[in-house]
């Protein structure tokens, strides 16, 4: 048990490469949010009005969503670093389950959005919406096609211990999207 | 393995050659970077067609000229992912159609905005109608070139010799730098300036930089490469 532990401890930072990767991406949704702001100070009304369009149950599930997958994802990693490859298989497929449940639900948002007559130049704050939600919603497929693609490691169980530096990745990857949309979430639906 | 020093030679005289041609070209002889915003008025396109023909036609040209230097660049690079692939370079031949692709979409814009410089008695919305097409075909279709970005990315992460060729962080910031592009399919919803139109923050800035930056990086690392292995073979 102590040696698993030391194990664990000495994998724990990952690679230098995937936060370099997630630095560069915060700084980019950094961006964003600056900007999300800037818009809402020179347009207050309008985002006030486009505020109150959104639908909060949406967005509040969508977040609850994530916040599971992403503890999903980290049972999965934990299993893998373990090499149980049979909980690491459940842990990924109930991942991928919860970022498709968010593709669904953020589908069935925009369709309202754009039913209702919105689209990405309506005005600043719908160009805001949708493209910062549709860059983050991108993120989310990029996982998934990653998650799906780790998902495989299963098929090769005396090989399997030779990916958990790319699971680990993973996981840090995906809980970087979850962070990001919470912020998201927060500065798009909630902050009035 | 292919002798690397000739290629990089290859590849850096490219490099050089596109820069001062396209770069030169297009910012300071056209002015055609920074972009000029997407809402000017037909009047003030015309204008600024007719008060700069001999520079926008040399500066095009030139840039023209340049856009052409970059398939040395892009298909040594497929040379070294070729290396580092396993059976057959399917990333290292995507690579490669893809800078094909980035190419053609760079210079195509260049003969648009030529045509409109080339008879400056035309209407002058038909001069706008022509620099709107060369900005659309300039700023939209990053694709080809996130794509290039991608498979040298993957590649990158799946060498698994003792010295790969790309850092394994280089390759997460290819993938990075490819993400960042793909706000530019945005460019045609937008008829002013703003983050996403063509001369924007996202679409142009961003887009634009951060490839330039990552090809920058790249070449210096490459270049130290082959500097350090010379000096292991002498030391041998």
């Amino acid at each position: 048990m102590n040696q698993q532990a030391t194990t664990i401890q000495a994998q724990a930072s990952a690679e230098t490469g995937i936060w370099a990767f997630i630095l560069a991406d915060m700084c980019i949704f950094a961006l964003y949010f600056f900007i999300f702001a800037w818009d809402k100070s020179v347009h207050p009304e309008q985002f006030a009005q486009g505020q109150a369009t959104l639908n909060i149950t949406f967005g509040g599930a969508n977040t609850i969503i994530l916040l599971i997958s992403s503890c999903f994802m980290a049972k999965a990693v934990q299993a893998a670093r373990l090499s149980d490859v049979a909980r690491y298989t459940h842990y990924i497929r109930l991942t991928i389950l919860c970022g498709c449940l968010f593709l669904v639900i953020k589908a069935v948002e925009y369709s309202d959005k754009l039913a209702e007559g919105y689209h990405v130049a309506s005005n600043e704050f719908y160009r805001d919406y949708f493209a910062f939600t549709g860059l983050h919603m991108l993120h989310v497929i990029i996982g998934l096609l990653v998650l799906g693609y780790a998902l495989q490691f299963r098929k090769d169980k005396q090989a399997f211990s030779t990916h958990t530096l790319f699971i680990e990745n993973t996981g840090l990857y995906w809980h970087m999207v979850d962070l990001l949309w919470v912020v998201l979430f927060t500065f798009i639906y909630l902050v009035p | 393995m292919t002798n690397r020093k000739p290629l990089i030679i290859v590849a850096a005289v490219s490099m050089v050659m596109t820069t001062l041609l396209y770069v030169g070209g297009m910012f300071v002889i056209a002015g055609f970077l920074p972009p000029p915003p997407p809402e000017l008025g037909q009047a003030e396109l015309a204008a600024f067609y007719y008060n700069n023909h001999t520079s926008i036609i040399t500066g095009l040209t030139m840039a023209l000229v340049g856009t052409g230097f970059m398939l040395p660049l892009c298909i040594i690079g497929s040379v070294f992912l070729a290396e580092s692939e396993e059976g057959f370079p399917f990333f290292a031949v995507m690579q490669g159609l893809c800078a094909v692709v980035t190419v053609l979409f760079t210079a195509f814009p260049n003969f648009i905005w030529l045509a409109a410089a080339f008879r400056i008695d035309r209407p002058p919305e038909m001069i706008a109608l022509l620099h709107d097409l060369g900005w659309i075909m300039w700023a939209t279709p990053s694709w080809g070139f996130a794509f290039q970005l991608i498979c040298v990315g993957v590649c990158g992460l799946r060498d698994k010799r003792p010295q790969p060729f790309i850092p394994r962080w280089m390759s997460y910031l290819a993938l990075w730098v490819a993400i960042g592009m793909a706000y530019t399919p945005l460019v045609p919803f937008y008829t002013v300036s703003g983050p996403f139109a063509w001369n924007g923050l996202f679409s142009f800035w961003i887009a634009f930089f951060s490839p330039i930056f990552w090809i920058i990086l790249v070449s210096f690392l490459a270049i130290g490469n082959i500097v350090k292995n010379n000096h292991q073979k002498v030391a041998a």
